[in-house]
C-alpha cells in the first residue's frame, strides 16, 4: 500500500515523539539504540524496534528533513571505549510534521462519531 | 562474552556486511558503523543492568530477523544509483570488457577441464591419484578466477583520483 506524501507512519510518529521528549529532558541528540529503547519504554513494548526497520525509518526521515544527523567526534567515542555514534536531532520540520499529524488525528477522531451517525 | 551473545552479534554483523556489500563506501560504512554502535550499546546496557546474556542474544537475533525485509528494501533503494553508475563506467571501456570476457572464458575452460579430470579419475576408480587432486584444484582455481572477474565487473575498482578505468 502506497502512503500519502507527507503522512507519517506509526514508527515515524514514535521516533519524533520520543526524540522531542528526550530534548525536553535535556538530551537533544539521540542515537539509534537510545531512540529504540525510549520507544520500547514509552509504548511498553516487549521488543526493541528491529535494526532494519529502525535505521530505514531514520534514513527516510532524514532525507525528508524531519531529522538531521551528525557523526560523533571520534575522540569522544574512543575516550569512552565504544564505537562512534550517529547522533540525530528532530528538526523544526519534524516538530511541525508531528503537530500536523496529531491535529489531523484529533480532528479525525472528533469527526468519526458524526460520520457514523450521518450514515444510515 | 557469552557464546550465544557472541554468535548472535556475529550473525547481525555478518548480515549487515552482506547486504551493504557493493554499496558506495560512505553509505556502506555509515550503515555498518551505525549497527556496530547499536549492538555495542545494547550489550553494554544489558551488562550494566545485569540482564541474562542469553536473553540479550535472543533479542539481538530477533531484531536482526524482524528487520530483514526492511534491510532488503533499503538496499534495493540505496543500491540503484550505484548500479546505474557502474554500468556506465563499464561500457566506457571496451578494452576492460574484452579482458573480463576472455578471463571468464579461460576460467570456464579451467572448470570444465578440472571436472573432466575428476570424472576421469572416478571412471578409472583411481580417486587417490594425483589426477583427481589436480582436477579439484583446477576447478577451484577456475571458480575463483570467474568469481573474482564477475564481482569486479559488478563493482570495479578504480585507481584513486581517476574518473574511469
Amino acid at each position: 500500500m502506497r502512503r500519502r506524501p507527507g503522512s507519517l507512519v506509526p514508527l515515524e510518529l514514535s521516533i519524533l515523539e520520543a526524540g522531542i521528549e528526550l530534548a525536553v529532558r535535556g538530551t537533544p541528540y539521540f542515537h539509534g539504540f537510545l531512540i529504540a529503547k525510549e520507544i520500547k519504554e514509552r509504548e511498553d513494548a516487549r521488543l526493541l524496534t528491529a535494526h532494519g526497520t529502525l535505521y530505514k525509518a531514520l534514513d527516510r526521515m532524514q532525507k525528508a528533513g524531519l531529522l538531521e544527523s551528525e557523526w560523533e567526534d571520534p575522540f569522544v567515542a574512543a575516550g569512552e571505549g565504544r564505537p562512534r555514534r550517529r547522533l540525530y536531532r528532530v528538526t523544526a520540520a519534524g516538530e511541525t510534521a508531528l503537530a500536523t499529524a496529531r491535529t489531523a488525528e484529533s480532528v479525525g477522531a472528533m469527526l468519526r462519531p458524526e460520520t457514523a451517525r450521518a450514515t444510515p | 562474552m557469552n557464546a550465544a551473545l557472541a554468535l548472535s552479534v556475529g550473525m547481525a554483523r555478518s548480515w549487515v556486511a552482506l547486504y551493504t556489500r557493493g554499496l558506495a563506501s560512505e553509505v556502506r560504512d555509515a550503515r555498518r558503523s551505525e549497527i556496530d554502535s547499536d549492538l555495542w550499546e545494547q550489550q553494554w546496557l544489558a551488562a550494566r543492568l545485569g540482564d541474562p546474556a542469553f536473553g540479550t542474544a535472543i533479542e539481538v537475533l530477533t531484531r536482526m530477523l524482524l528487520g530483514i525485509i526492511s534491510d532488503i528494501t533499503w538496499r534495493a533503494q540505496a543500491g540503484a544509483p550505484t548500479r546505474a553508475e557502474r554500468s556506465i563506467k563499464m561500457s566506457e571501456s571496451p578494452y576492460m570488457r574484452g579482458f573480463v570476457t576472455v578471463g571468464i572464458v579461460l576460467a570456464l575452460f579451467m572448470i570444465v577441464a578440472g571436472i573432466a579430470s575428476i570424472a576421469d579419475a572416478l571412471l578409472d576408480s583411481d580417486v587417490g591419484s594425483g589426477m583427481a587432486a589436480f582436477g579439484a584444484i583446477t576447478v577451484l582455481a577456475g571458480a575463483a578466477v570467474a568469481g573474482g572477474l564477475l564481482s569486479s565487473r559488478r563493482n570495479p575498482l578504480r585507481p584513486p583520483g581517476t574518473g574511469c578505468w
